[in-house]
């Protein structure tokens, strides 16, 4: 027996339909409507009830533990402003496509965090964060630097960023010449028009996201094929990344300075400590159909066209973040597309992933997407102890408030692990005293103790049947139930911070 | 020669001082040469290193003796050379037993004496504890009045308490106490805080005060010992540990150690914290010392100004704590709800001088409690910390005594923190034990037969730390079962009781259901009902309708718990066996059941049994719970050496369904396809029967409660389809189930006697009314001369049937056992169990009446029944009331009540 139901994983209502019958799936194949481009399931119902997979766990609480643990990294060293950092991931695509990265800009002092989340595969999302640091360090480059790589005494892709963390970090060497030979040439661009003048950080970040969407866009076009600029397999590489998308969020933290940029829908939130009370402060306004002022933008440069563009609270009813890398069949034009379509290299499977409909319908005034970014700035104080950067995978779980809470209650918890010694001459209440709080503070004590998995944890579960449950979801439904979570967590030195701060006021 | 003195005082002679302002433990240094490898983790310490004259001496003085050889053989081997190993040395050297030699693997006094508080508290939990306890007193006060130098300062102790149930707790010491001549008085907030004025007491509901406890200093007290031990011949040897203890038929024999070996007749395993290791160390056939260590604390403050010197020991023991002043300061410690065990897989090596790494955040819960109740102490700096590791046993109390296992192995450890307190009387027990082949005390409180090999499961000893460790501070209720550890032996109607609502408890690791819940026991008006209490408890309810029910219809009680054993040969060596052992003749018709004791040699009860006869040469024996493994070493030590006889236990082959009432006769018959009636299946009769579709069912007319009905013993696979039978066949009958606390209600009102609860290895037949069991002309038995001397000259007691009157089961404080029994207004005795007798509707107390002379010695009663009924008049006192009772040495006539079953009205055919 077979069925046929349009489920949207993230509506609630449909949620808990899938879980009722997740009980008794056993092979569910996802399969593209030809009319709306939603996502129809086939669903074949199994005669026989499978155990629940919450009261039942299939994995052990080592094997969660141990899959949870898989991506964990954290990286102690103090630089700057940031103390340490902690990161982790866990995939729900396959491949995943939420990555990130992050480095030290080599001239300055900056420090750089990224999180970016693919779609329609992990291309772009691949891309972006392999380049988009390095463009933002040639933004930020000054004068004499743009120079020494104009003329090679420096490699923009080496020089300039120092990666940190990610020792197994993939790059595309197909690719790479194409890719070296864009960042050369927005550092040329750069020294020829507008250069970094040490001040405009905001100006610098939003040139650098422009530029790199810009290079994926063209780097694409069929007329680099026919140019003979590039073999046929790096062409279909450089088309996957276009064809894809990403969106992305990065810190640029300086000094006492924090930069947000942000395209899409990850999200950063600072944890904030005053008087005794944690805050969440978000850093990023989210672009999507739920940001008004995003709608509004939108329907702002495409007049008469607003009913077209947000479908379903997508655009073109596909298409959920309203700014984003690549994704070029909302950003070339009509001509271009066909073109592409009409190319005979490039065999039929390759754009076939995409439907007949690789053109969006009533695609009148394109482009209707880009990838400026949304900066904000924010001068840190002693009493802002940390960030969280994550993709959208973890907000839909936690709120940032729920999220900032278990950062600080773990942050509390592993504080307290060091084994109490009394001072020398301290009185017994005193002793008692401190000993009362630590005993608070013990209980948040948590299992894991790199914060990023603890908030890992806590989105899948926090029961270990819950992670069991969501881990052990079949490959072809587990994305209805969530998407890719990626985190990093940012810790901030406060005592840094208190001294920048007082010599900045005064 | 790792650690020694400084030049102040140490417990040796010639110190004749009172060290209260510095006391040895101060000045005693443990040389880093103590510490060849220490474990990570561990500390390497020196106990309170104080400023003044802390500065290290260039070179070690030796106090020991050059080594001595090893000698080749002694009569006795001690293992262990803390207070309580040189205890048993120095009482063994006492009644002339020189021919002893204690081995110690690192120093005397290492392990867990050095680092004691030295508190000697009198006010145990009962008479017996009390008795070992005030010997211990007595004997340190002698030593220091004769100048020996153990630090003792007799300061008094006040136990405090904070809620009503405490006080009533302390009441009960109290009374018992005073029936010993134990000085002790009850106090008010205020009175408390006359006598002790750093004290916070607008919390407390009162306390008692007890003058002649004290404190003093530990290890002087094993120096004390170890020295008069050694003046009487008995040989000290240090740095000298046990590898393994070599045994032959089942006796020791031999003890290998670092050093070489000796051969010796009798080995006591003292070795405290290694205990258990040490037991297992036995070849061929390990001995179980069923003990885990665990981390106990203590805080020692630098001298606070205005402290009294002679500041009584105070326990707090509802808020776990207790404090002794200290040199100038005050000391605190106490036992924490949520211990920490430690030294799971063994102490480590070279651990004897050392303290664990201190945990101030496990500390908090006590500190928190100290600065409670002693809020000067808030301002004090510390001193020190001390995370001294102590053993703790499940049941939290000592382990003494000749193991099951070994014959002539004995321990003497576990001492659950309380070792000082302990040392003198258990050292003194168990010499005696050795030496008479009895301690002069019951003792099977303390007995390590209490145990089986399954309490020395180190996962399950760990668990019961949780409770084992707090129980020294935790108010435990009367009966009141431990909750970790459980669930380890069920019978196979465990899950169908489960299901009715029964509410277990445990002996010997066994579970059984005490009652079963009523409907509304669970409903928000019951809430406040407490299933542990001094008062009327929870399940009086219940346990009545099953009383009734047996009384009146049927029950089904689940009896697997029982230990079994079958006894076979090949022609009748077995009877000749039995009969050796046994009081009555069992020497009966196949197919007969005799209830027997096995008497020791003194007549006392070793064992109470049930034995049928199932063939010429076969026994099956069914004995109570608690003596799995006390009566299989009785029968295993008897046994002939030709191997004639041959024994199984069979307890867990078996499972055992009462089924009491008189209903009970056609209910078998119903579901049996035999006659059950009297004439066909006579009462004290087994026979191997059917029932349902189970075959090899041994079915025997008797229910340990004066009750008619049956025990069918039923190999174990087929027990929950007998069950099941029998719950459907009797349903017209008004079967139920029934726990526990029934049959104790019936067996108390029918004035059963049960061996472990009223019989001890003390009291013999002749003493509790069974002097026709004991058949004096069947031929020799153990014990015959003492009983035959009892019965021509008199018993030492006798056992009574009491029935409180002016007593109010629902208002009053109920009586539990331990109760003082007074004759005429002087103590005869305490209780031995009580219960409410519904059929007589009163409280029924058992209990043993004794005649004492001023010296509190027991006399001779001639005419026992005379003593007991003529001109007396009785009280029991229960929690200082005294309530009048009635008195009876034969069960009451209105509780036999016999309704025979197979009398059925029809009507008459005209």
């Amino acid at each position: 027996m077979y069925r046929w139901v349009k489920v949207n994983p993230f509506d609630g209502k449909h949620a808990k339909v899938v879980e009722t019958w997740c009980r008794t799936i056993s092979t569910a194949m996802p399969k593209r409507n030809k009319a709306s481009g939603a996502n129809l399931i086939r669903f074949k119902l199994r005669n026989a009830r499978i155990p629940d997979a919450v009261q039942s766990p299939r994995l052990t609480p080592q094997m969660v533990t141990s899959i949870l643990r898989m991506n964990e990294e954290a990286v102690e060293e103090s630089y700057g402003p940031v103390r340490s950092y902690v990161k982790n991931q866990l995939q729900s695509n396959k491949p995943i496509e939420d990555r990130s990265a992050q480095g030290h800009l080599v001239h300055g002092s900056a420090s750089l965090f990224g999180v970016f989340d693919g779609h329609g595969g992990c291309a772009c999302a691949q891309a972006v964060s392999d380049r988009l640091l390095s463009y933002i360090a040639v933004a930020m480059a000054e004068h004499d630097i743009l120079a020494a790589i104009n003329n090679g005494k420096l490699d923009p892709t080496t020089d300039l960023l120092q990666h940190i963390g990610d020792t197994n970090r993939l790059v595309n060497t197909d690719l790479a010449t194409v890719h070296k030979q864009s960042l050369a040439n927005f550092a040329a661009e750069a020294m020829a028009i507008a250069h970094f003048d040490g001040e405009s950080v905001k100006d610098a970040l939003v040139s650098a996201f422009l530029r790199l969407d810009r290079d994926i866009v063209t780097e694409a076009l069929p007329s680099n094929l026919q140019g003979g600029s590039m073999d046929m397999s790096c062409y279909f590489d450089t088309l996957a990344i276009a064809f894809s998308g990403a969106v992305g969020c990065v810190a640029y933290i300086d000094g006492t300075d924090l930069f947000l940029a942000n395209v899409g829908d990850t999200q950063a939130v600072l944890g904030v400590h005053n008087d005794n009370r944690w805050e969440a402060v978000p850093l990023s306004d989210t672009h999507n159909a739920d940001n008004p002022s995003e709608v509004e933008r939108i329907t702002r440069c495409h007049p008469n066209e607003a009913p077209n563009i947000i479908k379903n609270r997508r655009l073109f009813g596909e298409l959920v973040p309203l700014r984003a890398f690549g994704d070029v069949r909302y950003k070339w034009t009509k001509t271009d597309l066909k073109h592409l379509l009409n190319t005979k290299q490039i065999p039929k499977h390759v754009m076939s992933v995409f439907g007949d409909n690789l053109i969006p319908h009533k695609y009148r005034t394109p482009p209707y997407l880009d990838a400026e970014p949304e900066v904000m700035h924010h001068i840190l104080t002693p009493k802002d102890k940390f960030l969280v950067i994550a993709s959208d995978g973890l907000w839909e779980c936690l709120s940032p408030d729920k999220v900032i809470q278990l950062v600080a209650g773990h942050l509390d918890g592993q504080q307290v692990l060091v084994n109490y010694k009394p001072n020398e001459g301290a009185t017994l209440k005193e002793v008692n005293e401190v000993l009362s709080n630590r005993r608070v503070s013990l209980k948040n004590r948590a299992l894991d103790s790199n914060t990023a998995t603890h908030l890992l944890r806590s989105a899948l579960g926090p029961d270990h049947g819950q992670v069991s449950a969501q881990l052990t979801l079949p490959q072809p439904i587990v994305r209805f139930y969530r998407d890719d979570i990626t985190i990093t967590v940012i810790f901030f030195d406060s005592e840094y911070i208190k001294d920048k701060d007082i010599k900045h006021t005064r | 020669m790792s650690w020694f003195p400084l030049n102040r005082a140490m417990g040796t002679a010639g110190v004749k001082c009172l060290k209260i302002t510095s006391p040895s433990i101060f000045s005693r240094r443990i040389l880093p040469s103590t510490f060849r490898a220490a474990a990570p983790g561990y500390v390497k310490t020196r106990l309170f290193s104080t400023a003044e004259g802390d500065s290290p001496s260039p070179e070690p003085v030796s106090l020991a003796t050059p080594p001595k050889p090893l000698p080749q053989q002694a009569r006795v081997v001690v293992c262990g050379g803390g207070v309580v190993g040189l205890s048993v040395a120095y009482h063994l050297a006492e009644r002339g037993w020189t021919d002893v030699v204690v081995l110690e693997q690192g120093k005397v006094t290492c392990g867990t004496t050095w680092h004691s508080v030295g508190l000697v508290s009198t006010m145990k939990a009962t008479r017996t504890d009390m008795a070992m306890t005030r010997y211990s007193a007595d004997l340190y006060k002698q030593w220091e009045a004769e100048g020996e130098g153990v630090g003792w300062k007799q300061c008094g102790s006040l136990n405090v308490a904070r809620t009503l149930d405490r006080m009533i707790h302390l009441k009960r010491q109290h009374a018992v106490a005073k029936t010993m001549g134990v000085e002790s008085q009850v106090v008010t907030p205020a009175e408390i805080q006359d006598i002790c004025p750093v004290l916070r007491v607008d919390d407390l509901q009162g306390g008692l005060w007890i003058p002649g406890d004290g404190a003093l200093t530990a290890p002087d007290v094993a120096m004390v010992f170890s020295r008069k031990a050694k003046a009487k011949g008995v040989q000290v040897i240090e740095d000298v540990g046990v590898e393994k203890v070599i045994t032959e038929n089942g006796r020791v024999s031999k003890v290998v150690t670092s050093a070489g070996n000796i051969k010796c007749e009798y080995f006591v395993n003292s070795a405290g914290l290694w205990s258990r290791e040490l037991g297992k160390r036995t070849d061929p056939r390990r001995v179980n010392v069923p003990l885990h260590a665990c981390e106990h604390y203590y805080l020692v403050t630098k001298p606070i100004t205005g402290t009294n010197p002679l500041m009584p020991v105070i326990r707090d023991y509802d808020g776990y704590v207790y404090f002794r002043e200290w040199n100038g300061g005050l000391l605190g410690g106490g036992f924490e709800p949520s211990p920490k065990p430690c030294f799971h897989q063994g102490p480590p090596d070279k651990f004897e001088f050392q303290l664990l790494q201190e945990d101030w955040d496990h500390f908090q819960v006590l500190l928190t409690e100290i600065l409670h109740r002693v809020p000067a102490m808030e301002t004090a700096e510390i001193r020190q910390l001390v995370n001294g590791p102590e053993s703790f046993t499940p049941d939290s109390r000592w382990l003494l005594g000749e193991t099951a296992e070994v014959a002539n192995y004995f321990v003497a450890t576990g001492m659950n923190s309380s070792g000082i307190a302990g040392a003198g009387g258990v050292g003194k027990q168990v010499a005696d034990w050795i030496i008479d082949g009895r301690p002069s005390l019951n003792m099977w409180a303390y007995d390590i037969r209490r145990f089986i090999g399954h309490h020395n499961n180190k996962r399950f000893l760990r668990d019961r730390m949780q409770e084992s460790f707090p129980a020294t501070a935790v108010l435990k209720y009367p009966r009141e079962e431990y909750t970790t550890g459980r669930k380890l032996r069920c019978s196979p109607l465990h899950t169908r009781q489960e299901v009715a609502g029964a509410v277990f408890g445990e002996t010997m690791a066994y579970e059984r259901a005490m009652y079963f819940k009523l409907d509304d026991d669970d409903s928000p008006e019951n809430e406040d009902r407490r299933m542990w209490t001094y008062t009327k408890p929870m399940w009086f309810e219940a346990a009545q309708e099953e009383y009734w029910a047996c009384k009146e219809r049927v029950c089904l009680m689940d009896m697997s718990s029982f230990a079994k054993f079958e006894l076979e040969s090949a022609s009748e060596e077995v009877v000749d066996f039995l009969q050796k052992l046994c009081s009555n003749d069992i020497d009966v018709d196949i197919g007969t059941i005799v209830h027997t004791g096995m008497q020791n040699k003194y007549g006392g009860f070793e064992n109470d049994t049930t034995i049928a006869r199932l063939d010429h040469n076969h026994f099956y024996m069914i004995c109570p719970a608690t003596q799995q493994s006390r009566a299989w070493t009785w029968l295993a030590r008897h046994m002939p050496q030709d191997g004639s006889v041959h024994l199984r236990d069979v307890t867990s082959m078996f499972s055992g369904i009462n089924i009491i009432g008189p209903h009970a006769q056609q209910l078998l018959a119903d579901v049996s396809d035999i006659s059950t009636s009297r004439s066909d299946f006579r009462p004290m009769s087994c026979k191997k029967i059917d029932v349902g579709s189970a075959s090899g069912v041994w079915a025997m007319r008797l229910t340990h409660t004066g009750e008619d009905g049956f025990i069918l013993y039923i190999p174990s696979e087929y027990a929950l389809h007998v069950y099941d039978i029998l719950m459907s066949a009797g349903k017209d009958y008004g079967v139920r189930n029934a726990g526990y606390y029934a049959l104790r209600h019936l067996r108390i009102e029918n004035f059963f006697a049960y061996w472990g609860l009223d019989l001890d290895d003390r009291t013999t037949p002749m003493e509790c009314g069974r002097g026709y069991r004991v058949k004096f002309d069947k031929g020799d038995f153990i014990g015959k001369a003492a009983l035959e001397q009892q019965r021509d000259h008199g018993v030492n007691k006798r056992f009574v049937h009491f029935q409180l009157e002016d007593y109010d089961v629902n208002l009053d404080l109920w009586p539990w056992g331990g109760e003082p029994i007074y004759r005429n207004g002087r103590n005869a005795g305490l209780t031995t169990t009580c219960g409410f007798g519904f059929a007589l509707d009163s409280m029924v107390c058992l209990g043993f009446v004794r005649d004492f002379d001023d010296k509190g010695v027991e006399q001779i009663l001639k005419n026992s029944n005379d003593f007991v009924m003529k001109d007396a008049k009785y009280e029991i006192d229960i929690a200082g009331t005294r309530f009048p009772a009635k008195p009876s040495i034969y069960t009451p006539k209105q509780n036999v009540t016999y309704v025979d079953p197979s009398f059925i009205p029809a009507p008459q055919k005209v």
